[in-house]
């Protein structure tokens, strides 16, 4: 195959434009995971703290502790909520957008043909709640991966082959 | 008739020699406080004898693994799974195969020791992690020219077969001893310049990183002994506790560090780039150089990922410059696949983009970051300043006068100038074929990446500048990242832009 060299002009107007892609949210079910973890998290700290208060109740302080856990887990499950709502993917004809954070709003755009490979992988949670995550490399180091969390597995299936089935026809 | 080195093949028989040195080295090191401590100290008189035994009986079990180590560190080609095989390990059996499509170069390493005893080493790189790398430290020269000559073809053939790509295709076309089109060498003189007008900070870095392993080593033995020697110093101290030459001693230490690190810095230069020669031929840069440690690398275009131009005004005005490569490499070591090439004229600066990237550089249209940035960056500088002042407050609030004073200063005539400056140097170019970005006070760099060649962008955006609407950028490519912050949305379109030049290139990236 010969490989023909043109350079016409390019109008950036008329590029399609990455701001406007609509992003498909994740599954629920990623955040009753993080919450179930939250869940644990708290009943062992309560727990300390009952031993604590139990043990050793020096005034106020089992009141102060309690106080300030209080406020950071509220924080913690008011950022997931966030959270959930800003975690992203979007799928182009040639590349795979993926958009994630709270307060620092991050997209990640990789086109098809420097992808190095695509794997998914379940952890012990993600099974008992269903879902899977999406990893995608590049060569270019771990800021230019994405690891798309909480897909249920028919999805991450399809958009694994589907950017699979891009990549060999990239290449070819 | 077999092919070339289709059989396993053992190393040179120097090989036992060089990996006996190696490991008698480690131990040597290992037990450094141990010997250094007897040597100070005297070996008492009673134990002579079993210490010499010890060390013989050690240096011949060392003698037996290195020979050990030797018959088994085996490599070979194997054609029929067109890889590279080498099988090493004494205790345990270890086997490494690269395939031929992974293998990005093939060079030659010579370390002092190598070069007293007569062989080299040969490094055969791979696109994988570090553990991929094979380095077969003892070859004749002629056994290294072979095999490398052997597998470059082997290689060069099997990325014909399995690819369309253009530039490929044409390689092997290419004679084989092509003449050089333009040589760069750094003269010993190039090198004293060099090293006068390099970054001392580096130098005195590593006196501080010397003085701290050696007091430590010092301290394990310090353990066995009384801690007099503390004491003597803190007497010293308290004797020359008058302000006056309190400060003379100060200035003294600092100019002698000062110094120090410069002719260290100079010490280094000479010894990583002695005898630094460039030759540009038809396929690709050949470079060369080193004293201790002696490299051959040969650069082809395809590989770079990432170029970066740096220089200062002072080696601007002596037309020095330095370039630097970044190749495809893994991840978890960025810095291991740069390549440096200092002391180069603009003139051959020029000649070696024009050879690296296969478009000349046109205008593009500039970016700077918005004026925020400024402010974020004279914030972020003083917050140590207000540290301080409150720390001061607490500590000594009868001198608080003096401290926000000096304080004042500092901010004032040192971070308000310098961060403009920075501020002001730093700018991102978008052009057709190229993303450059310029940043740095002194040491003035340039850092060009081809656009193809992206792996990836990240647009970020912290809920802040929100209103604004203000990104941060990432363009990430396989050597490395260049990022710019705090910029207006307009670069936005150049995303897409950079999006679709990456989409729609057939060349190989890599």
């Amino acid at each position: 195959m010969e490989y023909k060299f043109t350079n016409a002009p390019v109008d950036l107007d008329t590029l399609p434009n990455h701001q406007e892609l609509k992003y498909t949210p994740v599954s629920k079910a990623r955040l009753h995971k993080v919450f179930s973890v939250i869940a644990i998290w708290l009943l062992l700290v309560i727990v300390g703290i009952t031993v604590l208060y139990i043990f050793a109740d020096v005034p106020y302080v089992t009141l102060g502790l309690s106080a300030g856990i209080a406020l950071f887990f509220a924080l913690l499950i008011a950022y997931q909520l966030a959270l959930q709502k800003n975690i992203g993917y979007a799928l182009r004809e040639r590349d795979i957008a993926f958009k994630r954070g709270v307060l620092f709003e991050k997209i990640t755009i990789i086109p098809f043909n420097r992808i190095q490979h695509i794997s998914t992988s379940v952890g012990i949670l993600d099974r008992f709640f269903k879902i899977a995550n999406l990893n995608i490399f590049t060569a270019g180091g771990s800021g230019s991966d994405i690891n798309i969390p909480g897909l249920t597995p028919e999805i991450a299936a399809r958009l694994k082959d589907k950017i699979a089935h891009h990549l060999t026809e990239a290449d070819v | 008739m077999s092919k070339p080195f289709e059989t396993p093949q053992l190393q040179s028989k120097l090989g036992i020699l060089i990996i006996f040195l190696s490991h008698a080295y480690k131990f040597l090191r290992a037990f450094g406080a141990a010997i250094l401590y007897f040597v100070i100290k005297g070996i008492p008189s009673d134990i002579i004898l079993p210490i010499t035994l010890g060390a013989v009986v050690l240096l011949a079990l060392i003698l037996g693994y290195s020979f050990l180590a030797y018959k088994k560190f085996q490599f070979y080609i194997d054609y029929k799974n067109a890889e590279f095989v080498l099988t090493e390990g004494v205790f345990s059996t270890n086997v490494v195969a690269i395939p031929f499509s992974k293998i990005q170069q093939v060079y030659f390493k010579k370390s002092l020791v190598q070069r007293v005893v007569g062989v080299n080493s040969v490094v055969v790189d791979s696109a994988g992690s570090s553990t991929q790398e094979i380095d077969i430290k003892a070859l004749t020269e002629a056994q290294a020219q072979q095999l490398q000559k052997i597998l470059m073809q082997a290689v060069r053939e099997e990325q014909t077969t399995s690819s369309t790509a253009q530039d490929i295709i044409h390689e092997p076309k290419i004679k084989e001893n092509q003449k050089a089109n333009w040589t760069h060498r750094l003269s010993p003189l190039g090198l004293l310049k060099l090293g006068l007008t390099s970054n001392y900070f580096r130098g005195v870095w590593l006196i501080l990183i010397f003085v701290g392993s050696i007091y430590q080593q010092i301290g394990d033995i310090e353990v066995l002994q009384e801690d007099q020697y503390t004491e003597g110093i803190k007497g010293y101290l308290d004797s020359y506790s008058k302000p006056v030459e309190l400060f003379i001693i100060t200035a003294i230490v600092f100019v002698g560090v000062f110094l120090l690190g410069m002719f260290i810095s100079c010490v280094e230069i000479f010894i990583k780039y002695f005898d630094l020669k460039l030759t540009q031929t038809n396929e690709s840069l050949e470079l060369e150089m080193g004293l201790k440690t002696n490299t051959k690398v040969s650069l082809k275009p395809r590989r770079v990922q990432l170029m970066r131009v740096i220089t200062n005004p002072i080696q601007k005005r002596l037309n020095l410059n330095e370039a630097q490569v970044a190749l495809a490499s893994s991840q978890d070591d960025l810095n291991k696949s740069k390549i440096s090439i200092p002391g180069l004229e603009r003139k051959h600066v020029e000649q070696v983009k024009r050879f690296l990237f296969s478009h000349q550089m046109r205008p593009g249209r500039v970016f700077k970051p918005a004026f925020i940035l400024y402010i974020r960056l004279l914030i972020i500088a003083g917050l140590p300043l207000i540290l301080t002042a409150i720390v001061a407050s607490i500590l000594v609030p009868n001198y608080m006068v003096e401290i926000l004073s000096i304080l004042f200063i500092i901010f004032g005539m040192l971070i308000i100038p310098y961060q403009y400056y920075w501020y002001k140097a730093l700018s991102l170019e978008i052009t057709p074929e190229f993303v450059i970005m310029r940043k740095g006070v002194w040491n003035q760099k340039t850092e060009i990446i081809e656009s193809f060649k992206l792996q990836s962008v990240t647009v970020s955006q912290p809920i802040w500048y929100k209103k604004r609407n203000l990104y941060n950028y990432t363009f990430h490519t396989a050597g490395g990242d260049i990022s710019f912050p705090v910029t207006t949305h307009q670069l936005q379109r150049y995303i897409n832009y950079a999006l679709f030049r990456v989409e729609v290139a057939q060349k190989p990236w890599m």
